[in-house]
This record gives C-alpha cells, structure tokens and sequence, in this order.
C-alpha cells in the first residue's frame, strides 16, 4: 500500500495539472485580446481608406449637375423620370419604394440604438442563402442581410420597389426589364449591378454544382436573365405565368464579387456566408474559415455602408431555444423580445394581467401562416373507390365536424375557420363555411346512398358494404391524435365506422404516391399573398406522382387553375381565384378545418410592432433609449 | 492470559438473546499450548476473538467477566476494559491470531510484502526497507522459500499451506507473547497440516510464546497440546493435562470423543457415537464422589434434584477441580459448594515434563 | 498485456465493419428514403419538377445503385487504403474525384435500331490545362461546371422519357407495368414490347432521341472533364511521409472520408465536430461529480449501515432517481432559470451571448465589479444541464458501493486485518474499498459510451446542441451518412469502453491476468 499511488501523489498531480491549465488559460485570453485589438486595428485602416479615398474625391471635385438636356430629349415621359432604359411600346411601373407602414420617427420616444432579440423555436442549420429552404433563413437571410428587387407592402401587399426601381412588364408576360436603383450598394460598398442579378439566377441558383434545388424549381420559369446595361437586366420567361413576377422579383440578389470566390463545394457545405446589401450584416464579413456555425446565436450589426435610411436598431440577435417551456422561460427572463408561442401558453398568458403590463400576445393570420386541412382521397384506393369520390359524402363529413369546436378546444379559438386553400385577401373572403349541421350530414351521406340498410348501427350502401374508413396520421403531430379521436366519435354517432393508423412520417410519402389512404391530416403554409394551388388540385398532377395525391378531378376547377395561372392582370385574377374558391368550397376536396394565425409573444420594450397581412415588420420597430440594453 | 468467567451473547433478531459462551475459564501460559476442543458452534471460537474483542458489538456482547493478560511491559490488564485505540495496540503486537482459511484470509489485491509490511508498520516505528526486511526474515522463520522474491507475490500465486505459513508469518512479525490459532490446518490436508503444525511448535520453542490451539481434531491435540480445554455449548466441561485427559477422561462427553475415534486393529459392526455415551446416565455416575452429588453438567439432562445454583448468571453450573490437574464442568450441588470458583491454571508443559513419554506414544494411544 | 490490447483492438475493426452493415441494410430497407426527408421540406410542386429533384438527389447520393454496391462504396471511402486512382484535393480542402460516369436512359435500344447507342467516348489525347495553379484551377473548375450542366440537362431527358413510358403504360392499360408508387417495371416493357400504333409511342421516341443526345452532349464534356483531371491539376490525396507518397502498386493511403450529411449538406466529420466537444464537456464535469458524490454516500452507507443516514441516504437516492429527466429539467428551468422565481441560473444555451468579449478568467474590474469571465461562464450555465444529468446516477453507484462494501466487511481478510491491529479506517479504505472496485469498474464501462451518445432529453430542454440531438435528428431525417458515422463512433467508443474497463479490472485485481 505504501508503494502505490497514494492520495498524496493523486493531489500533487491535480494541483499540477490544475496549474497547467491555469497557464492554458492565460495563454488563451492574450491571444484572444490580441486578435480582437488586430481586428479593431483592421476596420479602423478599412475606414481610414475609406476616408481617404473620400477626401480625394472631394479634392478633385464632385459635379453636381442638373439633368441635361440630352437627358431631357431622350424618352420624356409623362411622369418625367428617366425612362430611357426601358423597351418602347410598354408602359413603366413605377412602384412605391417600399418603406415603413407606419412610419416611428415622429413619436416623442424615437430613439436609435439598441439590441432586437428574437428567440427561434429551432436551429437553422445553414444561412447561406438558397442553399436550403427553411424558414429561418428566410427570417434572417432575406430582408435583414439581403434584399430583393421588390417587396410587398406591410399593409396592402402590393408589390413595392426595393434594389429595383422600376420594371417594365411584358402584357404576354414573357419578359421582365428591371432598372436597379442607382444608389443601391452591398455591404462593403460595391454597387447593386445587373450583373449581379443575372449571377444570382444563372450562375448560383442555376447552378447545377450548388444545392439550390429547390429554388431551382420556384424559379423554374425563368429562362435566362440578360444584362443590358449595369443598371438594367432583362428577365427572360418560358411561359407567362402569374407568378412569374414573384419567382424575379421576391429573391434575394447576392454579389457576385463576394460569392464567386468560393468554390461550389464550399458554398454547399459553409452554414454561414451570408452577405447582401441589406440594412444588417454580420459583423465581420463571412469567409469559410469564419462563418457562423449551429450552437451560436445570430448576431447582426447595423451595416454603415446602408443605401437607404439606416435602421434603427443597432444590432439584430436571434436565439435559438427548442424546447416551449425553456423558450417562455427565457422571455420572460427578458432575453428575448420575439419569440412565437403555442396556442396554450397564449391562452395562458392572455389571463394574466401582470405579465401583459410588459408584453403582448398577438395572434393574427397573415399571408405567412397557414392552414389545416383533412385530406379525403377522392379517386381509387387500391382499386375501390372510397367513399369520399361522391362529393356529397365529403361535403357531409365537413358538415359533421364542428369546426368552432376544434377551434376552441384545439386552438384555444386563436384559429378561424377556413373555407378554402388561399391566404386571406387572395380568394372570396365573403365565403361563408358550411356550418356544423349533423342531420345535414345524414341526409347527404342518404343521398349519396349511405343507410342503415341492416339495423346493425352502422351505414351502408347497395352493396351492402359498410361505411367504413381509415383516419391517418402522422407521429409528432400535435392534434392529430385529439382530432381523429374526436372526428371519430362524431362518426360514429351517425353510423360511421373509423379506424385510425398512426404511421411515421416516412411512410407518408409511399401512401401518398400510392394514394393508399381515406383520409389524411395536413398542415399547409403560404409564403406569398397568391397561393397557386394548380399542383394540389388540378387534374394533370394526378399521374406521375404528382402532388394532387387525394385525385381530385373537376373540369371546371381546372378551367379555371390553368387560366389563373397564365393570367397576367391582377384584377381580372382575382375574379378567378374568387370563383376557384367557390367551386372548391362547394366540392370540399379537402376538408379546410382551420386557418391557423400566427402566435407571437412580443416585448412592450420595443415599440411599433403592428400586425399586418405580411406578417410583422422588424424594419419599423424601435427601442425607446430607456429601454435599451 | 486467563479468561476469568467470560459470557458472550448476541443478538438474536425476534428472539431470544443467544448465550454463545457463558461462564468459561482457561490459561494460557508461555510456551505452553492450551488446545480447545469442542464440536462446531460450542464457542472456541468466540472465546478466542473475545480476548481481541474481534466480536462485532452489536450484536454481540460481552456479558460478564474478564480476561486477564500480561502485557509485554509487565502490566496485566484486562483485555475487556481496553478502549479501541488500547486494543489495536496489542493486537498483533501482544496477541496474534490466525484463522481457518488461508485461502481467503489474505487481502486478494495486495501483495504479501505489502500485508506483512502494514503488519509491521502498524507496531513498530521502522522505515519501509527495514519493514521489508523484517518481513523477509520472518518469511525465512516459517519456511517459505526465496523469501525476497516473494515479497511481491500476490497471495493467488501461492498454495495452501504456503499461504498459511505467511499468516503465520504476518501474525509473527511483531513477535507477540500468546498465538490464537483458530483451527489452522482444518482446511489443508495432512501432510501440510503437520507440517504447519511443526512449524508452531518450534516458532514456539523459539519464541516463549504460548499458543491456544483451537480445534476440533483430537490427534492434533494429541501431537501438539500441552493442556486440554473440553467445551460444549459455550461451557468448559473438561480441562486437564493432555496425559491425564487422554489417559483418564472424567466427562462422558470427553469419553464419547475418544471412543468415536475408530482404532486401527478394531473391528466392529458400528462405531460408537458420542449419543450412545452421553444418553446413558451410568456414564455421569462414574465421577469420584458421584454418591454425595457429585454429577458432570450436561444441559441435556434435567438438573439434580440436590442443585443448590448459585447467585447470579451460571449458578447451576462450576468448572470443579475434581483431581489434581483436572477440573470438570459439575452440576452445582451441595457437595460441590456454591463459592465462586478460580480459572483453572495448569502450568504444565509436556516437553518440560520429564516423565511424559515421547509424543508419538501419546498419538497411540489415541488412534 | 500488450499483446491483449492489441487483438482487442484490432479486433474493433471487424465488429464495427458488422455493426455498419447491419444499420446499413436497415436503412436501406426502411421506408422514404432521402428523397423523403428533403421532399418533405419542399413542399408541394409540379409534377415535373418533383420528378426531376428526385432523379437529381439520385444521381448525387448515388441512391440508384444495389444496396451492396453503395454499401462497398461507402466502406471504400471510410477505409484509409484505397484503390484505384488517387483523388485530388483543390485549393480550398475539399477532395475532387473522377468524373461519375453515366447510365443508358431506360430501355436504350428499344426504340430505335441496334447499334445507335453511341459508346463512350475516349478523353481526348492532347488537353491543355493551364500553366499555374490558377489556371488550373480555372480550367477545372469552367470543365467540371460544364459536365455538371450537361449531366443535369441528361437527367432531365432520362426523366421525360421515363414519364413517357408511365404516360404510354397508364394508357394502354399496362397498369402491372408500374409498381405501387408509380415506379417503372422495365422489364414488362422489355418483355411485351411497344405497339407503334398507340400515339403515345411517338412521345417515348421523341423524349428517347432527345435522351440520347443530352447523352452524346454529357459523354462529350465528361470526356473533356476526365482529361483534365487526369492532368492533374490539384495535387494528390495520397497521404505522404517527409514527400514520399505511401503507395504500393493499386493500393495507396489517403484521408478516410466520412462523407456529406444528406440533410445539411454539410461534411459529417464538421457536425460531429462541432457537437462532440459540447457533449463531452457536460460529461466530463458530470462524471466525476456523480462518482465524487456517489461513492462515499456508499461507503457511508455500509459502514453505518442500519442507522438512519444508511436508510435516509437509500431512501433519497432512490427517490431521485425515480424522478423523470423531462421533469426534472423542466422544474430546474421553472424555479431556478426563470427571473419569476429564483433567477439563479441561465436558461439555455451553453456561452453568454457576449462571451467573445469577455476574458477567459474571472477579475476583478475597475469599479471592483466581479466579472465571470468565460470560463466560469460556461460552468455556470453547464450547471443546470449537468445536474440533471447527474441525479440518476447516484442511486445505481451509491447502492452498488454500498453492496459491494458490505459483501467485503465480511470477508476473512478483513478478521485478518483487523486481527493484526489495522484501524476501522484504514480497513474500509484500504482493505474494503479497493475490493469493492470491481462492481464500481463495471459501471464505469456502461457509463462512458453513454457519454457520448449523450442525453437527448437534457439537451433538448436546455437548447444544448449536442451528440444525444445529432443521433435523434438523423435517425429523424433519415440522414444515412450521418447515422452511419454516428454509429461507427458509438460502437467504437462502447468497445473502447469495455477495453479501458478490462485494463482496469487487471490493474484493480492482480488475480485477472489476460497473459
């Protein structure tokens, strides 16, 4: 025992160890401290060159000149802005730039400055843009880092300029010329160029080495985009198409000076290199060696070089915390001043008046939210058709399902009924849902000949098979176990056998492709104010493993989804997407259960913060300076 | 050492407390080995690792007596009042004692040099070098072979009677004045027995070292007891000179030992059983005095109708001398008188006695 | 000793190369597939475009191969010896291989007359790549661009001509052509031929010729890709001792790669990189946390055993562990990270959001202000993390301790100890204790490959991004390259656990001996 390794030798070793770490340590925060006062050193020669330059400019001296009468001669057009770089014969659209719906800088209690946090109910796993189509690089990546050529407006969702000024739009809608505004500038100070434009389509969407394709299929439209001089491009369509304007328009445009040097196996495997011309950027400019990574949070920093009015807040921090209780933990700690919440938390924090003195629950549907739907299959199962192919068994279904009921016991009444599959504004919002009627229903399921032919309780047809069908759902759905429990119990008051299957969510591809299912609960989102459901409900999609997988067929509907499609006229579209609506509110292909508002807990620390049809505007909000940190 | 009117008992969990020894006296003097023997359970034991209170208390307790121990220093104390710190001292330095089994009676994950080294260490203020050269020589006393060598072996590597020899070489180290060897060639088979044996034998010669050998073998107590302690149910019922017990056995219970022991050259259809002697109550009217009362104790049988018990715990029983060097365990009748009575005390040695005949002819007479 | 580490070691490799195989095959027989996984995020799209995307992730994860051959392939790629042509590494660091090559679009031959396949072509002899690096690297990079085009733009043709031939069966009614899920029989094709009077037929010729000569285009620039490569512009990635790169004949040494995760795109090794760390350092400080306080709440235990600190102690370790993690971390959250109750603790996360700001040691600043300093920052919040962690372990260390000691308190060689004067102390030290080692060892193989498959629960709760999450969400996401990788790492570290426990069984017991 003595000639071991004794407790005396084990503390002595761990008292050295623990020395040597401490050294580490100490090695390690000098050099920390000397890399950050390297990088102080480095912005400021950036800047001194910078000012440098500026000072010799001024030396030489600016010309400050009035338009010239050449530019004057040259395509006067009746509004008198220059027009010259645009196509004869077509008129101009001059939209509104797109600025703040409300509009803060009058209120007393404007300040600059300050830190917006918003907490992310998950991670992001990349921010390079296009490289995957997740949400959260949507929310950080586009509008916040990158721009756009245009934007709808907060309030009225039309579309406003942003990198573009004005566009010229073919009546045939094959062809889009769009003028970039002449101050538009990266964050480095380059300026917005067609060039630019046409690599961001072309060389990294298009690209076939870069992952971007789901991109490639929302801009699959686009032929190609031609530069006609550095500030005018050209987009060229394959076919007209109502969203062709979306699918140019609403993308971010990259720099071609900062994305062409790296490689596309870099660009696919980086989590981070995200820079634009945005009012934010991150601090320092993204390079492989360093990117921002999963397990930090997101922090952007005012970009100084911004083209427009800065932004008000100086810097933007994203958050990323999974799990409910420990993301409503942390705001009300105070370490976030977004964060979106579940039906139950805002019931619960709606009650409670000491915690609305601070904060604000909203809950609002918006042209980002979505809907929820049961998706009956109204073709052949393996051969038979179900029950749901007679549109009066499925019209009776939605009239046996009290939807106000799901939407207060499931939602806590934050949702409202849905008729159809369109955002708010786009369809006929006049449209009235069927209402829960169960004698309603058992007529229709008699009409299409479903009664209790046997008196056993349960319905059947001529051929005396019984009305039976299977509900599916998938692991990890939130209501789907309540709401099949729920729809099953009302059928079988009526006389409706109901088997439900649980399957896991990889299965559902196969049983979609195979349209091997009776009924189905579905979550769908919108990402823009027009919603083109010719993939979910026209007739063509049905084969070769479309996505029209419940075999939905009416003539009439689809009439109507391939002239809204091509139509270019907005106003003679909406018509159309009226009558879309109606007809398929009336044949009820799915049954649309509830649109599903957008819940969001918000600080009453920042200010401005509006509920609009787009969603909510970080732009617009500002921090009063007492409530800055 | 003298174990004065000793009674331990322990705890019996929903019962009764269990009387493991009650009211036992015996003496051990320097080189002199007292043998006890007794079937399983009759307490040789117990009074053995009393005298190092080695008994855990709970649930054991020492109920009454003493035993009296002359220490190194001249002192006699009595073993029962020393604190623990006072009793550590004198274990292993003044009492040592070895166990049954050497398999298992040395710690696996050290090795001998380190066991015997801690022994050492514990009693006396020497350097870890002169430890271990204390070790070695006494691995060398006991007859283990390339002694250095096997400081570092592991007590795996070794046999039997190997390991036995270095327990005995570790209980040895400190050179103490009395050894409790509790049945310690019980596990191991014969040749090696009497080897260790031997071994005892001149370790204490050399030493002045008594020895209390507790066994249940009667040739062992044959070859190597100076002085015989018979005990049965946690009392001494014989305690005599080894010649005078195996030449005239006084307690049927004694006899019923030695008769049950086949002899070579008998023939008989069945051996005799110690039952078929104890039941018969001829064989407890065969003491001196049997007529006045005198009977062996035997807690099978229903007390005398003449017991005149004493005051206080094991009034019905006394350790009596009935002859010279020979004390029997009696009923307490009028004859045998109600005063309290002294341990016994034999000083004898049958090596120092000139007219002892040599060991062997006392083994013959057993087998 | 040596010689049993060595075969156990090697060893590992065998028993990892099954355990791979088995997972392999699972996935592989499992429903979706990637396609799903990627799918499912898409959302809806045309008909044509899905087909497309499809074809496409295919074509880039190889998909469309036998099982077996991408099982063997992905073997190769792990496997530090390869064979074959050395792969290059450009300038960036990623590795840049042979061009893939190219499959006939379905049923060549059926539609038009023999021999008008074209075949391969052969890489053309003289091909000039530039004289720098630069040029290299441009030359490359404009011919792999190309190919890549040209591949795409093939794949699209192969894929018209596969919904010509569903559109033609779907038709004339050869429904038994098509499998459950609208995947092509070729076979039937083969068998029953094609009826040039249906008018779908002239639709399968046309969509075949065009077929053919995205074909003819893509073989072109893949030929031109294959000269450049086999230029070399890039330097190899044959792995090389003071210049001398190690190969012999076929075989070299190279980099094993562990390849790209379907769902991020990203290199695995990067994912477990940047999760292993984190989850390493929760365990580290939560081992010995759970073993310094386990293990003398045992002793204590068996040495006081009966009293009411034995019953108590039992009593509260086992109440602890019936507790559930989800519960416990939610409580944890609630009362102790929440500002509304006791506000001690940060909620999530691993680092301040400042953190890079501050120093790594704590100090005291101007206005006497304690600062934490990162390192101490990370501690803080790894604490609740940590002891959520830590809480179940106790019981099963505690009550094994306590087992095992008081099995040794009545062991012969503690009468023997004790008989020659050692204190109780030193007995329950050095005497019990280190026998009681051996039940304490076992534990500690099961506990240190659980380490690193970390806990999924406590992670999740505290936003922690750990290995317990990596496993969770490609098993999710079906994401098989890093399942696979995950799974190597897992089995390797189990047998590598059971390894470091066996030495330490040796070391503990000098009765085990692996001689």
């Amino acid at each position: 025992m003595e000639s071991r390794f004794g407790f005396k030798d084990f503390v002595l070793f761990a008292m050295i160890v623990g020395i040597g770490l401490m050294v580490f340590l100490v090695i390690w925060q000098r050099d920390r401290q000397f890399t950050q006062l390297r990088s102080i050193s480095d912005q400021l020669s950036q800047q001194s060159t910078a000012l440098a330059s500026l000072n010799r400019t001024l030396e030489r001296g600016l010309v400050v000149s009035a338009p010239t009468a050449s530019a004057q001669a040259a395509q006067a057009s009746p509004s008198g802005r220059d027009e010259s770089w645009a196509r004869p014969g077509v008129p101009v659209t001059w939209p509104e730039p797109w600025g703040p719906a409300n509009d803060p800088r009058d209120e007393p209690d404007f300040a600059m400055g300050g830190t917006l946090t918003e907490i992310f109910e998950g991670v992001p796993r990349k921010l390079t843009p296009f490289t995957l189509n997740e949400v959260y690089i949507n929310r950080i990546v586009q509008e916040v880092i990158c721009e756009s050529l245009a934007m709808f407006a907060s309030d009225t969702l039309d579309y406003h300029g942003w990198l573009a000024e004005a566009w010229q739009y073919d009546p045939n809608g094959l062809w889009l010329r769009v003028k970039i505004h002449d101050d538009a500038r990266f964050s480095d100070g380059q300026p917005v160029t067609a060039e630019d434009v046409r690599f961001t389509y072309m060389d990294y969407i298009h690209n076939p080495e870069i992952e971007a394709q789901e991109f490639v299929a929302q801009t699959e439209n686009v032929q190609d985009v031609v530069v006609v001089s550095e500030k005018v491009c050209d987009f060229l369509f394959k076919d007209a198409a109502f969203d062709n304007l979306y699918a140019a328009l609403r993308f971010s445009i990259l720099p071609k000076h900062y994305y062409s040097q790296f490689t596309p196996s870099q660009l696919n495997q980086s989590t981070g290199l995200a820079m634009g011309s945005g009012p934010y950027r991150f601090e320092i400019t993204p390079s492989p060696a360093n990117q921002w990574a999963p397990g930090q949070p997101v922090v952007l920093v005012r970009n100084e070089n911004y083209w427009r009015d800065p932004p008000f807040v100086d810097r933007h921090r994203y958050t990323f915390i999974q799990d409910n209780v420990a993301r409503l933990t942390a705001f009300d700690n105070g370490d976030g001043d977004i964060m979106r919440s579940t039906p139950n938390q805002t019931a619960l924090k709606l009650s409670d008046p000491e915690w609305l003195e601070g904060h604000t629950a909203r809950a609002w549907p918006n042209m980002r939210s979505g809907y929820a739907i049961v998706a009956f299959n109204c073709g052949e199962r393996n051969g038979r058709p179900t029950p749901f192919s007679d549109k009066r068994v499925r019209l009776g279904m939605t009239h046996l399902i009290d939807r106000d009921r799901v939407n207060r016991d499931f939602y806590e009444g934050l949702g409202e009924v849905a008729t159809g599959p369109f955002p708010p504004g786009q369809g006929d919002d006049s449209i009235e849902a069927w209402p829960y009627d169960v004698e309603r229903a058992v007529e229709l399921f008699a009409e299409a000949g479903w009664i209790d032919r046997d008196g056993d309780g349960f319905l059947d047809n001529e051929r005396g098979d019984r009305f039976t069908f299977e509900f599916i759902y998938t692991t990890g759905s939130s209501i789907g176990p309540r709401l099949s429990r729920y729809m099953s119990d009302q059928c079988e008051r009526v006389g409706i056998e109901v088997t439900i299957r649980v399957v896991d969510w990889s299965m559902l591809e196969s049983i979609r492709d195979a349209r091997d299912f009776d009924t189905l609960i579905q979550a769908w989102s919108w990402t823009s104010p027009e919603s083109d459901v010719y993939q979910l409900f026209h007739s063509s999609q049905i084969e070769n493993q479309g996505d029209n997988w419940i075999q939905y067929t009416n003539t009439e509907a689809d009439a109507l989804m391939e002239r809204g499609k091509r139509e270019v006229d907005a106003n003679v579209r909406k018509q159309i997407w009226a009558d879309l609506h109606r007809a398929l509110h009336e044949d009820q292909p799915y049954m649309f259960m509830m649109q599903l508002p957008w819940l969001r807990f918000t600080s009453n620390r920042v200010k401005n913060i509006h509920e609009y049809p787009v969603g909510i505007n970080k732009m617009e909000m500002y921090i009063p300076l007492e409530n800055q940190r | 050492m003298v174990v004065d009117d000793l009674a331990v008992s322990f705890d019996n969990a929903g019962g009764p407390r269990i009387q493991a020894v009650d009211g036992v006296r015996m003496s051990v003097h320097p080189r002199q080995t007292l043998a006890v023997v007794g079937e399983s359970g009759c307490g040789k034991s117990v009074t053995a690792m009393s005298s190092m209170q080695l008994i855990p208390r709970p649930p054991g307790r020492f109920d009454r007596g003493e035993i009296r121990f002359a220490r190194k220093d001249g002192s006699r104390t009595d073993l029962l009042t020393l604190s623990e710190k006072e009793m550590r001292e004198v274990r292993g330095a003044e009492i040592a004692m070895i166990f049954q089994e050497p398999m298992t009676s040395l710690n696996p994950v050290y090795t001998i040099g380190d066991q015997i080294v801690e022994a050492i260490r514990l009693h006396q203020e020497v350097k870890v070098t002169e430890a271990r050269d204390i070790a070695v020589r006494a691995m060398d006393d006991v007859g283990i072979p390339d002694p250095a060598a096997r400081l570092s072996a592991y007590p795996h590597q070794f046999s039997g009677g190997m390991r036995q020899r270095v327990m005995i070489a570790m209980a040895l180290a400190c050179q103490p004045r009395l050894l409790l060897a509790d049945e310690p060639t019980t596990a191991l088979d014969v040749t090696i027995q009497a080897q260790i044996l031997e071994l005892l034998r001149d370790l204490q010669a050399q030493r002045d070292m008594g020895v209390m050998l507790i066994t249940h073998a009667l040739g062992v107590v044959a070859e190597n007891a100076d002085v015989v302690c018979v005990m049965y149910a946690g009392r001494v019922v014989e305690y005599a000179t080894v010649l005078e017990l195996f030449d005239n056995p006084m307690h049927p219970y004694t006899r019923g030992l030695l008769r049950s022991i086949p002899k070579l050259g008998e023939r008989a259809d069945r051996l005799t059983t110690i039952k078929q002697i104890v039941d018969n109550e001829d064989e407890f009217r065969q003491l001196p005095r049997a007529d006045d009362g005198v009977r062996p104790w035997w807690p099978w049988h229903d007390p005398p109708e003449d017991l005149v018990p004493n005051e206080g715990p094991a009034g019905e029983y006394a350790l009596h001398r009935v002859a010279n060097d020979h004390w029997v365990g009696l009923w307490r009748t009028e004859a045998v008188g109600s005063e309290r009575q002294d341990a016994p005390d034999l000083q004898y040695r049958l090596a120092d006695d000139p007219n002892a005949p040599s060991r062997t002819a006392t083994v013959k007479t057993v087998a | 000793m040596t010689a049993y580490i060595i075969r156990r070691l090697l060893l590992v490799i065998p028993t990892l190369i099954g355990i791979s195989f088995l997972v392999f095959m699972l996935i592989a027989l499992s429903p979706g597939g990637i396609g799903a996984a990627v799918r499912a995020q898409a959302g809806a799209q045309s008909t044509s475009s899905l087909g497309l995307q499809e074809a496409y992730l295919e074509d880039r994860y190889g998909l469309d191969d036998p099982v077996i051959v991408q099982y063997l392939r992905w073997l190769a790629r792990i496997s530090p010896m390869k064979f074959g042509t050395p792969d290059q590494i450009d300038p960036t660091g990623a590795v840049v291989r042979a061009p893939k090559t190219l499959d006939l679009p379905p049923l060549a031959g059926l539609w038009y007359a023999e021999g008008a396949v074209p075949g391969d072509l052969a890489p053309p002899d003289d091909i000039e790549i530039g004289e720098t690096d630069e040029e290299k690297n441009l030359t490359y990079r404009a011919a792999a661009n190309e190919y890549a085009r040209e591949r795409i733009a093939y794949i699209g043709a192969s894929v018209e001509v596969e919904q010509a031939l569903r559109s033609y069966a779907i038709a004339n009614g050869m429904r038994h052509a098509l499998e459950a899920d609208n995947d092509l029989k070729l076979d039937v094709f083969k068998r029953e031929g094609f009826d040039p009077a249906f008018p779908e037929y002239a639709e399968i010729v046309s969509a075949g010729t065009l077929s053919l000569e995205a074909l003819q285009r893509a073989r072109q620039s893949r030929a031109h890709l294959q000269a450049v490569f086999d230029a070399r512009p890039y330097p190899r990635a044959t792995w090389t001792i003071l210049g001398i790169p190690l190969r012999l004949g076929p075989v070299h040494l190279a980099t094993p790669d562990f390849g790209v995760s379907f769902s991020t795109s990203r290199p695995v090794v990067d994912l477990l990189a940047e999760r292993l760390p984190v989850t390493l350092l929760l365990n580290l400080v939560a081992f010995p946390i759970i073993y310094v306080i386990a293990v003398p709440m045992g002793m204590l235990a068996a040495i006081r055993q009966g009293t009411w600190i034995d019953t108590l102690g039992g009593a509260l370790v086992v109440a602890l562990w019936s507790v559930p993690v989800v519960w416990a971390g939610v409580l944890a959250l609630v009362f102790l990270a929440s500002n509304q109750n006791l506000g001690l603790f940060p909620v999530s996360g691993l680092q301040d959001p400042d953190s890079s700001a501050m120093t790594i040691l704590p100090f005291f600043n101007g206005e006497g202000v304690w600062q934490r300093g990162a390192v101490l920052d990370v501690f803080w919040h790894v604490a609740l993390p940590v002891s959520c962690l830590v809480y179940t372990g106790f019981a099963i260390l505690a009550k094994q301790t306590r087992a095992a000691m008081l099995d040794n308190f009545n062991a012969d060689y503690v009468r023997t100890a004790k008989a020659k004067g050692v204190a109780s102390r030193d007995i329950v030290f050095r005497h019990v204790f280190r026998n009681s080692l051996l039940p304490l060892i076992t534990i500690f193989a099961t506990l240190f490959p659980a380490m690193l498959s970390g806990s999924v629960v406590v992670e999740s709760i505290f936003s922690i991004d750990g290995m317990g999450k990596l496993v969770l969400e490609s098993i999710n996401q079906r994401d098989r390259e890093l399942l696979l990788a995950n799974v190597l790492l897992v089995g390797g570290v189990n047998l590598l656990g059971l390894l470091i426990a066996d030495i330490l069984y040796a070391l503990a017991d000098p009765r085990i001996s692996y001689e």
